[in-house]
């Protein structure tokens, strides 16, 4: 074993430099700790980059809406002084009806009003009192996703989480809305509130967005509460920044690099050293060691904790808990260079430039989800939308234009042939659905290109291309995230910690599980009266 | 026309519904049953019955011939080789033991955790859960609101032995294994299995037959209480939200203060009439599943390779090569309202009584996710003849020679909606689990709802055939505690 020259002055390991590798690197080189980044890849990001299709058109390779970016961390981490410009923010999600009666959800009650009124009446009448309800009853939720639950029982920081009831009376109002949050399934919710299919369709689409879990699907209504929790006041909403996803990173990474953050390219780590029960650092694939008293690991809990040596420190129970943790992605992304701009049916050109969603109904997304069940998908995809070159410029010459779309359930393995084959039959699926919504979409298109789950996997470095870490589903998420006890981002390993997408709130860009592992880190550091 | 009083009318002969027929009989009320199917039609033939012990203690069942019995066995038969869950722990053990010896080991801690997860407590709020989610309670409801297969992917290593367990927890609902919440249908089918005698559940000799035949003993022992088959309700009568009776199809009219339905929600809202304002409405679409049995008459004893020929006749539930990935396939199927190319099925063996010369034996095959109406319409025709179709080439598949065995089949119960469990009813069942206000089988006295004044509905979608329903049901109408086990 070699050892590293710069070893001896080394803080702390952060294994992985995707996003929340960055961020939490750059809060603890904010807080004078000497921090190491080492990447596998040769390219920092992950998840967030952006890549040329063909000459002229660069869009986000994987993830095309940052966020809901927490505002909190832009500022901190002076990321505009670093470069970043949001050429989109606080984006508005528009549902997207064949006929042109798209309906809006861009958080003003008069636009959604006034979009629903052509579908029903009724539900342009019911949504302003539903919003007030609903924002009341996620309300508790926008402070929960700030700071990881979990851990011993501490009454006290749970009741300062919750100044509304004391923790030791169960049973209030508040709490009988979270239960049925938590047990019940998005389209329930939906089906006893509106009529409207498309609006259904839409607010049940943000819901089961990033779990392998149908409409229908017990817990999702809570996955519906979560999204809107995170898109809370702390957040700037969906970002797009110019330049893409990949803007995203250099920014983050100069704000590091300032803050005195080394990153290290191509270099996989092999596996984590140990002094007793502590971690000492890291060993990389090629033998050398970095030697450091914290660990940050921004991989999955599972890869973490699992594949790096660390098991002989785990109880067997947690070993087995880890084991089933489900990482396999289930969504797509299908990239579009377009020789001009689409005409979709009574959207206009503002509109474009927000996030675009086709699920018609409830029922549209089940029957997906039935396909994605069989290991196939959907002939008729659900579809996420932005057209980022409509307010950044930077990303193709004028009158061309990219579009990017997350298609939904797409399983990581099909259940006959391979992805090899697949791809083309995406992409024409993909062409298909925009048609009946942008008819003269198909011929605009020059080039076409598709990332599944295998694809995102192998780009992004994330264990089964799920760009959470881990599926969003109740038995994962909040207290269970990863693992019971663990959800504090600490681990049974002394110095060893996570900081991925795969901890409390989720992944998604939002910039707080970085922070929130920073900030472990130090708060440990204090308990144990070093480094 | 004919003009009746009565203190209470229950609609349908279905084991909840005569539980509480008896209940209020028992009490002195005069009660009458109708049952659109004829006294002939083999109710419930080819199922379980399984009783709750603070249901049988209430009406005295022992006392009308039900006797108790030990649970089946349990096997799934998958490349030439069973595992076997026994009612005796030991044998469980030795049978896991050859397919995966570390599984065979984690058995017993994985049946505390069941056990404990199922228990009735007051556990956690759901905002408790969610910012500790530590420790034992927390794990209880952490268990309720995972998803059985990530359970039991957590608990063993062995595919079989997990198909073994998954399939008896979705059988009869339409919940998928691999969806969060699903967690509580693997305490619930644990609870209902019988196999500690403090899980406060039974299985009954001769099956749902014989359970319903005590019940019906019991109620001709009370001259107030009355059973009419081939007596189908047609409305549920109402002046100004108040219950006034019910109207027959063939005319008549039964006047009483009570009705007790134990009709599908959505059928209770259609028979309804004279309310002032519609009852509330559930509005959502369910995809009910249908409790069909294919029955087929053997001639001569199945080889199923691995199964020993005791175990088949010893009235074992054999599943057919059952895993979390093919009930996953098979639930996709189901939300398309299809059959499944490869159907999850458990087939029950009985020997025929007769005179005949020739012994001849009953094969009772139920498959999980049938949905009660196909995409093509209702069961009818020759969907009815593609259904059995696919169960035997399914069959076939794992025992070549079981095709020549069949002298006759018939398919029972298709269309019907009383039995079932619909992911609607799950996910009532797990919104009350995880508020935890109440465990698992005490939830149902919350769902008795009555849409109008003197109207109980016993939820077909949430409840099984247990008797807890009934139970609760004529409590709250006799003013006792609305609770299952107040009587034991």
């Amino acid at each position: 074993m070699r050892s590293s020259p710069a070893n001896s002055d080394v803080d702390v390991v952060v294994i992985g430099g995707g996003v929340n590798g960055l961020i939490c690197a750059a809060y603890l080189a904010q807080s004078k700790r000497r921090v190491v980044v080492v990447e596998a890849l040769d390219r920092l990001g992950g998840a967030c980059a952006t890549a040329e299709l063909v000459a002229g058109h660069r869009v986000s390779a994987i993830t095309h809406l940052l966020g809901p970016l927490d505002a909190s961390v832009v500022k901190t981490l002076r990321l505009q002084r670093f470069g970043l410009q949001l050429t989109a923010k606080q984006m508005a999600t528009v549902a997207l009806s064949p006929d042109g009666r798209h309906i809006v959800l861009d958080g003003d009650l008069r636009h959604t009003a006034q979009s629903l009124t052509p579908h029903s009446p009724l539900d342009a009448k019911a949504w302003a009192p539903f919003d007030a309800r609903y924002r009341k009853a996620v309300g508790p939720l926008e402070r929960w996703v700030q700071s990881p639950p979990g851990g011993p029982l501490e009454h006290a920081a749970r009741s300062s989480l919750f100044p509304t009831r004391s923790a030791a009376r169960p049973g209030a109002v508040l709490d009988a809305e979270l239960a049925d949050f938590l047990g019940g399934s998005i389209a329930d919710f939906l089906d006893a509130e509106f009529e409207t299919p498309l609006l259904k369709g839409v607010m049940a689409f943000d819901a089961v967005l990033g779990s392998a879990l149908g409409p229908r699907s017990q817990g999702t209504a809570f996955l519906g509460a979560l999204r809107s929790a995170l898109d809370g006041e702390a957040s700037e909403g969906l970002v797009h920044p110019q330049g893409g996803a990949g803007a995203f990173v250099t920014a983050l990474a100069k704000s590091a690099d300032a803050a005195g953050v080394r990153t290290r390219l191509k270099s996989r780590v092999a596996r984590l050293l140990f002094d007793g029960d502590r971690v000492a650092g890291v060993e990389l694939a090629n033998g050398e060691a970095i030697h450091a008293p914290v660990v940050v690991s921004s991989l999955d809990p599972k890869s973490t904790l699992l594949t790096l040596g660390a098991g002989r420190h785990l109880p067997f129970g947690l070993k087995r808990t880890l084991a089933s943790w489900r990482t396999d992605g289930c969504i797509s992304k299908v990239n579009l260079a377009l020789s001009g701009i689409p005409t979709f049916k009574g959207l206009d050109r503002r509109s474009m430039r927000e996030r675009l969603v086709i699920c018609p109904s409830i029922e549209y997304l089940d029957r997906a989800f039935a396909a994605y069940e069989q290991g196939k998908f959907s002939p008729d995809p659900a579809l996420e939308i932005t057209i980022p070159s409509t307010h950044d410029a930077s990303l193709a010459a004028a009158n061309h234009h990219v579009l990017s779309a997350y298609v939904l359930y797409t399983p990581y393995t099909l259940a006959s042939g391979g992805w090899d084959k697949a791809k083309t039959d995406l992409i024409a699926r993909v062409g298909a659905t925009l048609r009946q919504y942008a008819p003269d979409l198909p011929d605009l298109i020059l080039a076409a290109d598709v990332f599944t789950p295998p694809d995102i996997e192998r780009l992004a470095g994330g264990k089964g291309g799920h760009w959470h870490g881990g599926d969003l589903t109740l038995d994962q998420l909040g207290p269970l995230r990863p693992a019971s006890g663990l959800s504090r981002h600490e681990t049974p390993v002394a110095g060893l910690f996570l900081c991925g997408a795969g901890t409390h709130p989720c992944g998604g860009v939002t910039g707080i599980n970085g922070r929130n592992a920073a900030e472990a880190v130090l708060a440990g550091a204090v308990a144990q009266g070093a480094p | 026309m004919a003009l009746e009083r009565l203190d209470a009318v229950v609609i349908g002969a279905s084991i909840e519904g005569l539980v509480a027929a008896a209940l209020l009989a028992k009490a002195g009320r005069t009660v009458t049953v109708v049952e659109r199917e004829s006294a002939s039609v083999p109710l419930g033939a080819g199922r379980d019955g399984i009783i709750s012990v603070a249901t049988a203690r209430a009406l005295d069942l022992t006392e009308f011939g039900l006797r108790f019995v030990a649970p089946p066995p349990v096997a799934g038969i998958s490349g030439g080789r069973a595992l076997v869950l026994w009612p005796d722990a030991h044998a469980t053990r030795a049978s896991i033991a050859a397919f995966s010896p570390r599984d065979a080991e984690a058995t017993d801690a994985f049946q505390a955790r069941i056990a404990r997860a199922a228990v009735r407590n007051d556990g956690p709020s759901a905002l408790a859960w969610l910012t500790s989610g530590a420790g034992e309670p927390y794990d209880r409801m952490s268990f309720r609101l995972s998803s059985i297969a990530r359970i039991l992917d957590e608990a063993f290593d062995n595919d079989l032995l997990k198909g073994v367990w998954a399939q008896g927890a979705v059988a009869g609902t339409g919940a998928s294994p691999a969806a969060t919440g699903s967690g509580v249908l693997l305490a619930r089918s644990w609870m209902l299995a019988g196999v500690t005698p403090d899980s406060g559940y039974r299985f009954v000799a001769g099956g749902q037959t014989r359970l319903r035949q005590a019940l019906l003993d019991q109620l001709k022992h009370y001259n107030n209480a009355d059973v009419r088959f081939a007596t189908e309700a047609s409305e549920i009568v109402a002046e100004r939200d108040v219950i006034q009776g019910v109207t027959l199809a063939d005319g008549g009219t039964m006047r009483a203060p009570i009705v007790i339905s134990s009709l599908a929600p959505g059928r209770n809202r259609e028979m309804l009439t004279g309310f002032r304002r519609p009852p509330p409405t559930d509005g959502t679409t369910r995809i009910n599943v249908s409790p069909a049995l294919i029955k087929l008459t053997l001639g001569t004893l199945p080889d199923f390779p691995g199964l020993d020929a005791a175990t088949l006749t010893s009235g074992a539930i054999v599943r057919l090569d059952p895993s979390i990935a093919r009930l996953t396939r098979a639930h996709g199927a189901f939300s398309e309202r299809a059959l499944a190319p490869e159907p999850c099925i458990d087939m029950r063996l009985s020997p025929r009584a007769g005179t005949e010369n020739k012994q001849r034996w009953d094969m009772f095959v139920a498959m999980t996710y049938l949905p009660l109406m196909t995409n093509e319409g209702p069961w009818a025709g020759n969907r009815r003849d593609r259904l059995r179709t696919l169960c035997v080439r399914a069959i076939n598949a794992m025992a070549p020679s079981f095709g020549a065995t069949i002298e006759a089949a018939e398919i029972l119960h298709p269309g019907e909606s009383e039995t079932v469990m619909d992911p609607k009813g799950v996910t009532a069942l797990n919104a009350m689990a995880a508020l935890d206000l109440t465990g698992v089988p005490e939830y149902r006295a919350a769902s008795a709802d009555q849409l109008v004044k003197g109207l109980t509905v016993l939820d077909p979608s949430i409840y099984a055939s247990e008797g807890d329903a009934g139970i609760l049901a004529a409590h709250a109408i006799l003013g006792g505690r609305a609770k299952a086990g107040a009587d034991a």
